[in-house]
């Protein structure tokens, strides 16, 4: 942990660093370990997550100028670039997870359970569009309402609504089994 | 006692069994996030593309934003036509005609005076600007039974010989302005137009 803390200040030992330079590592600082939070929700394996959220990183490093000044703005950019990574990947790989038949999500706190529950919740989440999945991520998973998830994606406050609604039936179906029989 | 449930109580059931089976399997619930090492390679990373990333005149950096393809071409597109406007030409007259071309060979032409171009009695723009150096100015002859010619002839008589000696051509004429870069300027002058100062020369 002080190895962290000692590494996130670098404005001291870089004064020829620049504005944007602190910007950004006042961006870092702030949002990394949400960010890969978000990312470990969105990409389903650690390694995949870390690369996410250094490419997020990596481009706001690349184009300093597309950085809005203003803490919601730059948090709302780092998500949706985030976002958009991970849209690309999706696309990219175009490889869809087998069908797993989804099981029941253990309800016990045993490991077994738990490893089951995390298995078929990244079998649900998978099945969703990038996009679905993070307002998923960021509803169910992080408390945020549609008006903060409309401002963290983009989105206009109906189309974070049909999303969410749209991506219900589909975890329905996989989480809830025993709700449509 | 009924349990049948109202479909906003359904609704919330819905929402509170996915919200609870989502944070059971949370991908990332019981993560501490990224080891001291993983920041440290995404800081250094971080740093390494910002260092790389172009500024000044020669690159794109000092750009607030990257200059769209469209508005590029939009901008071309503009400068292509105040390009064209800023070219050296009278304002068109009426029966006359103005097309432009590029000649291929235009050391071929002939050059002529620019006292031809005055006869179209144009109002205030008429007179042409000075012309560079290089552009030459011409009459080409009518061809027979109204087309253009193919050929560039000398200037018709424009001297201060007697109005009547002057040949009157029945097709259309031709007006050819040939600029240093072999840009052609050719206005047609239909039969039927007619100089108001002829006659009034001395």
């Amino acid at each position: 942990m002080e190895q962290t803390l000692a590494l996130t200040n670098p404005r001291a030992a870089r004064p020829e660093a620049g504005v944007g330079a602190d910007r950004l590592a006042e961006l870092f600082d702030a949002h990394h370990l949400r960010l890969y939070r978000l990312a470990r929700r969105l990409a389903g394996d650690p390694e995949a997550a870390r690369d996410l959220v250094q490419q997020t990183f990596l481009r706001a490093a690349r184009r300093p100028a597309a950085l809005p000044t203003g803490e919601p703005g730059g948090e709302a950019w780092l998500v949706r670039t985030l976002v958009n990574l991970c849209r690309d990947r999706h696309r990219r790989r175009r490889v869809r997870q087998a069908a797993v038949l989804p099981r029941a999500v253990g309800r016990g706190s045993d490991p077994e359970a738990r490893a089951v529950a995390r298995a078929t919740v990244a079998v649900a989440l998978a099945a969703l569009p990038p996009r679905q999945r993070a307002v998923v991520a960021l509803h169910y998973l992080e408390d945020r309402d549609a008006g903060d998830i409309a401002r963290l994606l983009g989105l206009a406050r109906v189309t974070v609504r049909w999303h969410l609604a749209a991506a219900r039936r589909r975890l329905r179906q996989i989480l809830m089994p025993e709700a449509d029989t | 006692m009924s349990t049948r449930r109202t479909r906003g109580e359904k609704h919330e059931h819905v929402e509170d069994v996915l919200r609870r089976r989502l944070r059971l399997g949370d991908p990332a619930a019981g993560e501490e996030g990224p080891d001291g090492g993983t920041v440290a390679a995404w800081r250094r990373a971080m740093d390494e593309a910002r260092r790389a990333a172009p500024r000044g005149p020669r690159g794109m950096a000092w750009l607030p934003r990257p200059l769209p393809l469209a508005a590029a071409a939009a901008g071309a597109a503009a400068l292509a036509v105040l390009a064209w406007l800023a070219l050296p030409t009278a304002p068109p007259e009426q029966g006359v005609q103005k097309t432009a071309v590029v000649d291929p060979a235009p050391a071929a032409a002939t050059p002529g005076t620019w006292e031809q171009t005055e006869t179209a009695q144009a109002p205030d723009r008429s007179s042409p600007p000075a012309p560079p150096a290089a552009a030459r100015g011409e009459f080409l002859a009518p061809a027979p039974g109204g087309t253009a010619p193919s050929v560039a002839s000398g200037p018709p008589a424009a001297g201060p010989g007697p109005e009547a000696s002057r040949p009157v051509p029945r097709g259309p004429r031709l007006l050819q302005l040939v600029a240093p870069g072999g840009t052609r300027l050719v206005w047609t002058f239909s039969p039927d137009f007619t100089l108001p100062d002829q006659g009034d020369s001395t």
